[in-house]
């Protein structure tokens, strides 16, 4: 390897970078990366910028994980993510992309992008759903969403489901929130401070928790893939999905540590090809179980010995006694 | 004297095939290990491998790598018709593809992905090219111009328009 580059050209073309064929400059480009190639490759020498204009190279373009991506100002990002989407030529299929994505980019997306098969945006906390749904009204063979990390509400699925009837892939990770825990802790608080509490009906509970679950139950039946891992569903809204969506093959439940799989489900995974389970929680030290129930506990498979921390859990505070067990048999009483 | 060699069968079955490259050393392989590059495997459905395949562009060093990695990943294509064979287990392999890939430095990475790219197989030219593309990663312009020893090309003036093009690559 020579040390400084020549300033004349290499007349040994068996070795003259610049000159690689089209193909193998192509590959090496694809395994690059999207970001690598825009801030760095594209401008290497002329042969290497129009071979990185090939429509081809862009059909994929992925933003996410790169350190870039966590450096620059979102204005750049954006402006990165256009020249990406221009240079696919109309022929864009997949766009992935990690936090900096706004409004006004899915708009430029929409407006060039009637191609694309698959969105990924992950912890793009700028959209809002209304964007987004519109970006899917607009794709008409859009396959795969995901809007990971940023909670979309229950009429982001009923809208993109009625767009998007034939949606195959939806990912909507999240980081799991024990809401029995923050709930728990307001009605303590209120209750110190002499407050009221009023108890919420088990059934309006279940159905604010399986919002999202319904809508997608109701909306989505074509779908192949379901990763919901995070979320704060129940049970019941499990069920729901399984009824409404005939096809899945992968089911992510992942971290949905309100889910109890007692047999039934069990039973209804086992049709499933690829299914994650919530699996155990961390069990943190704060949570002391006096130590004859503890040996109680241990009959129970992991999962459920984490349910049923949990569930005893709520039986510490008074809104909750009557249904520390019940959802054992999630029926309403 | 070629076609007999090329006619010639091995105890495990397959026919050979010579490979003669542009320095005129002539490689012995079973069609098995040479059907990896879908260029010669088009050649060996179409019976034109009789008289040795020529390959002017790749030379004598290159092909020799080029067989050995034939050689070390027949087996993933000969296990199914060749099953007493032992096949190179996929630690070997990994260990050696992992080897080999370290090994290469300028200009016989170069060399190797043309071969790997005219052969047309598949699996080498992939990892040719992600070595490369490991090579390329997190350095700017000037500094991939030095590793792989590429002239600037682009005028002051064109330089400019680049830049002006794309502000956000050059803004901080």
């Amino acid at each position: 390897m020579e040390a400084v580059p020549s300033p004349l050209p290499d007349t040994d073309s068996d070795r003259d970078w610049s000159e690689l064929p089209v193909d193998a400059l192509s590959a090496i480009f694809t395994k690059l990366g999207t970001v690598e190639i825009l801030m760095g490759a594209s401008f290497v020498c002329h042969s290497w910028l129009a071979a990185s204009k090939s429509p081809e190279l862009w059909r994929f373009v992925d933003m996410t994980r790169h350190k870039v991506i966590f450096s620059k100002r979102t204005g750049i990002l954006c402006a990165m993510a256009k020249a990406a989407i221009d240079r696919s030529d109309g022929q864009i299929e997949s766009f992935w992309a990690q936090k900096f994505v706004t409004g006004e980019l899915l708009d430029y997306i929409v407006r060039r992008a009637s191609t694309l098969k698959s969105i990924r945006l992950v912890a793009c906390t700028f959209i809002q759903w209304q964007s987004l749904a519109m970006l899917a009204a607009k794709c008409p063979l859009l396959e795969e969403i995901e809007c990971s990390y940023h909670k979309m509400p229950a009429d982001f699925f009923k809208c993109v489901g009625r767009v998007r009837p034939h949606l195959k892939r939806l990912r909507v990770h999240m980081h799991y929130f024990d809401q029995d825990e923050l709930e728990n802790e307001l009605i303590k608080h209120v209750l110190e401070e002499g407050g009221e509490v009023f108890e919420e009906p088990f059934e309006q509970r279940e159905a604010r928790r399986n919002a999202d679950a319904f809508a997608i139950a109701e909306n989505m039946h074509e779908l192949r893939l379901l990763q919901i891992a995070g979320h704060n569903l129940t049970e019941i809204g499990v069920h729901a999905i399984l009824d409404g969506c005939p096809h899945l093959e992968c089911l992510d439940l992942s971290s949905c540590h309100d889910i109890y799989v007692d047999g039934q489900l069990q039973a209804r995974f086992a049709m499933i090809r690829h299914v994650r389970l919530p699996g155990l929680m961390m069990v943190t030290a704060q949570i002391s179980v006096p130590s004859v129930r503890g040996s109680l506990w241990l009959i129970f498979s992991e999962v459920s010995l984490a349910l049923y921390l949990r569930r005893w859990r709520w039986g510490m505070v008074p809104m909750a006694t009557t249904k520390s067990l019940r959802p054992l048999t999630p029926v309403s009483t | 004297m070629a076609a007999a060699a090329a006619e010639a069968t091995t105890d495990g079955g397959g026919k050979m095939i010579i490979l003669i490259s542009a320095d005129g050393k002539r490689f012995e392989v079973t069609e098995a290990v040479a059907s990896q590059s879908q260029l010669i495997s088009n050649m060996i459905e179409d019976d034109c491998t009789e008289n040795g395949v020529r390959l002017p562009n790749v030379d004598g060093d290159i092909l020799t790598m080029v067989v050995d990695y034939c050689n070390m990943h027949a087996g993933d294509a000969a296990a199914a018709g060749d099953t007493m064979k032992a096949s190179s287990t996929e630690e070997e392999l990994k260990k050696f593809d992992a080897e080999l890939v370290q090994a290469l430095e300028n200009p016989v990475l170069f060399k190797l992905i043309l071969a790997a790219n005219f052969l047309n197989i598949k699996s080498l030219l992939d990892m040719t090219c992600q070595r490369v593309a490991d090579m390329m990663s997190g350095k700017t312009p000037e500094q991939m111009r030095e590793t792989f020893s590429i002239e600037n090309d682009f005028t002051p003036e064109e330089e400019a328009a680049i830049r002006q093009e794309n502000a956000w690559a050059f803004d901080d």
